[in-house]
């Protein structure tokens, strides 16, 4: 393997400086839109001459911003540390010691892909600055890079015995999971469409906040255009909730496209890696020791194609970012089967004992997703009589989804890891070795004492698991053993 | 005998149940309760000026808040006993709460870093808190309030000294 040369400092490729101009640009025109045009969009004439000036000056400052943030960038290695010196007005040195890297990532954006360069990411377990980008350089070194810098990694951390991460394989080996387009279409229509749609409206409903001001101006066409509503609603709302669905469906599709076209996910003995993407080409590698816990889910649309996402998480300091965790979705039972097997060698070590949620859970979540909304629903009743029967059917499922969600959430553990699986509609199941546990939790509320019930919380530097509406003394046993079981081991977890 | 047939015996595992909790300074409930009485004085405060403004009956307003103010009370005196923290040899346990019970252990070799805060009411009753961190959140995982400070720095610095063994 090459060693790339990284004693002196290096400047990365001479393109970057249009790779960050368009960064900033991008930057600067979000900040443009927000503080500029909220308020005075309307009032100033485009095409005048002074705004013609300012738009350029802005402009010619962020290439010169570039440049200089160009100039001024440099990496290199000294001693155990990889440093990047960089910053435009103060001089930034970001220090980052071999042993704290937790995954090196290669990506590509429409800007990079045109000039034919790649970025590279390196991710630590700290803070969001301590994180390093370097913007441009060209695919083989930045490759080089990568994989000397995991290998400088492997050799500052003595791994303990079965944990030895394996070279990474500069040729590719066979893909476990690799989607072609007919896939992504599944994968695509299979989304969670209600999600993604409330999403893109969240976004437009936020940008008419933005523009109030503005709208008001059509108030009178809205006022004449209300009472055909009002009159017609029974037309009208079959028809919005039509136009919705296809929008959803739509930009469920347009996303799968652009986030999963050609994926491929590639597992061994070294760890995991995926390479994805249409327009911004994602490569993300995480070596096997970093992997905190895997988790694999379903929705009913995905179940009736046979289809379930696999989600590997890794430290990070945000607990449900999805940048610090790879996600395949369009995964076969088959797949899966190959995952487990890879990944926990330990689900035959010993036998499973399993747990289950007490019946209680179905009174609590009755209560919390059932009753309460449907009181709020109910109170609405008093204004538009439509809403008790809405409110009553609420109900009703919510107590049904309840009874029906119980029996699911369960927690079986053997000597080595643990299983948690919750979820009817929406099945999960998170499994993790015991070892990778930092922090365990007991907690109680005055209505679970007297019936002898807690959650239990198992925390890991990638976020928190949790059994729900466990008996008392099983979730102490398992408390008690999974602090022996972390305590005794001197395997490193991350 | 759940563990049986992981061939461990649940009885021959350390139990967190069998260890003694040490219980924090008396001080600290009092330093909470003044805590609670500079929040529902702001709070009055600004019932009164609502009360001026919006010519609304002040006790109307008050009354709630006095409600509030007992009930906080009660829960804090009755729920400082089941605050306790305790140490093993390899990991520390924090207990809490009254209504939301919880009980939290980090084994000594998973601890990113510990350290010692104070704030302005801290200073005032002379009372530090012992923070421990681990990777990945950014808040502190477990933090024992209510310990005079020279303990705070000696527990800090047994801790570190334990964690240490692990590097």
């Amino acid at each position: 393997m090459n060693e790339p040369d990284l004693k002196q400092p290096k400047r990365q490729a001479t393109v970057s400086v249009v790779v960050l101009f368009f960064k900033n640009l991008r930057t600067g025109v979000n900040i443009f839109i927000s503080f500029f045009f909220g308020q005075y969009l309307f009032q100033v004439d485009l095409s005048s001459g002074w705004f013609q000036v300012i738009i350029s000056l802005i402009v010619f400052a962020l290439l010169i911003t570039s440049i200089l943030q160009y100039r001024r960038f440099f990496f290199y290695v000294s001693g155990q540390q990889f440093i990047i010196e960089k910053g435009v007005l103060s001089r930034d040195k970001v220090t980052i010691p071999f042993d704290r890297i937790q995954s090196v990532h290669i990506n590509q954006n429409p800007v990079q892909r045109i000039l034919g360069v790649v970025g590279l990411k390196v991710d630590t377990a700290g803070s969001s600055q301590k994180e390093i980008e370097i913007a441009a350089l060209e695919g083989n070194y930045a490759r080089n890079i990568q994989n000397f810098l995991i290998r400088m990694k492997k050799q500052n951390q003595e791994q303990e015995e079965g944990e030895e991460d394996a070279e990474w394989e500069t040729g590719p080996s066979e893909p476990l999971v690799k989607l072609s387009p007919a896939d992504v279409l599944r994968v695509g229509i299979t989304e969670n469409h209600l999600r993604n749609g409330l999403a893109l409206m969240a976004v437009i409903f936020g940008y008419f906040w933005q523009f109030e001001e503005y709208l008001q101006r059509f108030e009178p066409i809205f006022e004449t255009q209300k009472n055909f509503v009002v009159n017609r609603w029974l037309q009208i709302l079959p028809l919005a909730v039509g136009v919705f669905a296809v929008v959803a469906v739509v930009l469920s599709l347009i996303q799968s496209f652009l986030r999963y076209y050609n994926l491929r996910f590639f597992i061994d003995g070294s760890g995991a890696k995926l390479i994805s993407g249409l327009l911004r080409r994602v490569e993300y590698q995480i070596p096997r020791s970093k992997i905190q816990f895997i988790k694999w889910s379903s929705n009913p649309l995905r179940k009736l194609a046979g289809l379930r996402t696999l989600v590997v998480k890794q430290a990070g300091s945000l607990e449900s970012s999805d940048r610090q965790s790879l996600k395949v979705p369009g995964l076969r039972f088959e797949q899966l089967q190959v995952i487990k097997d890879s990944f926990l060698p330990e689900w035959q070590s010993s036998e499973m004992v399993e747990f289950k949620a007490s019946t209680f859970l179905i009174v609590q979540r009755s209560i919390w997703t059932g009753l309460i909304p449907a009181l709020m629903l109910a109170g609405l009743g008093f204004l538009f009589p439509l809403f008790w029967s809405v409110a009553a059917l609420w109900l009703l499922s919510g107590i049904y989804l309840a009874w029906r969600y119980q029996p699911t959430v369960k927690l079986a553990c053997n000597k080595e890891m643990i299983l948690l699986s919750k979820g009817w509609v929406f099945p999960e199941t998170a499994a993790l070795k015991l070892f990778k546990v930092q922090n365990v939790r007991l907690a109680q509320n005055i209505f679970q004492r007297r019936r002898k019930l807690v959650h239990l919380d198992l925390y890991t530097a990638a976020g928190r698991l949790r059994m729900l509406q466990m008996n008392e003394q099983e979730a102490r046993e398992v408390y008690n053993y999974v602090l022996y079981r972390v305590e005794g081991t001197q395997k490193d977890w991350m | 005998m759940l563990f049986s047939n992981l061939q461990i015996e649940p009885d021959e595992l350390p139990q967190i149940e069998e260890v003694e909790f040490h219980s924090l300074e008396p001080d600290y409930l009092w330093m909470r309760l003044t805590g609670w009485g500079i929040f529902f004085l702001i709070a009055a405060g600004i019932l009164v000026f609502v009360s001026f403004s919006a010519s609304l009956a002040l006790w109307m307003l008050i009354a709630p808040l006095l409600v509030l103010a007992l009930l906080v009370t009660f829960i804090e005196v009755r729920g400082f006993k089941i605050k306790g923290y305790a140490l093993r040899e390899n990991d520390i346990s924090y207990k809490s709460g009254l209504l939301f019970f919880s009980m939290t252990s980090i084994p000594l070799n998973r601890l990113q870093h510990c350290e010692v805060s104070q704030g302005p009411l801290g200073r005032l009753f002379e009372l530090a808190s012992v923070r421990i961190y681990t990777a990945g959140g950014s808040t502190s995982d477990l933090s024992i309030g209510g310990l005079k400070k020279e303990a705070a720095h000696r527990l800090r610095d047994h801790i570190t000294r334990l964690s240490a063994r692990y590097e």
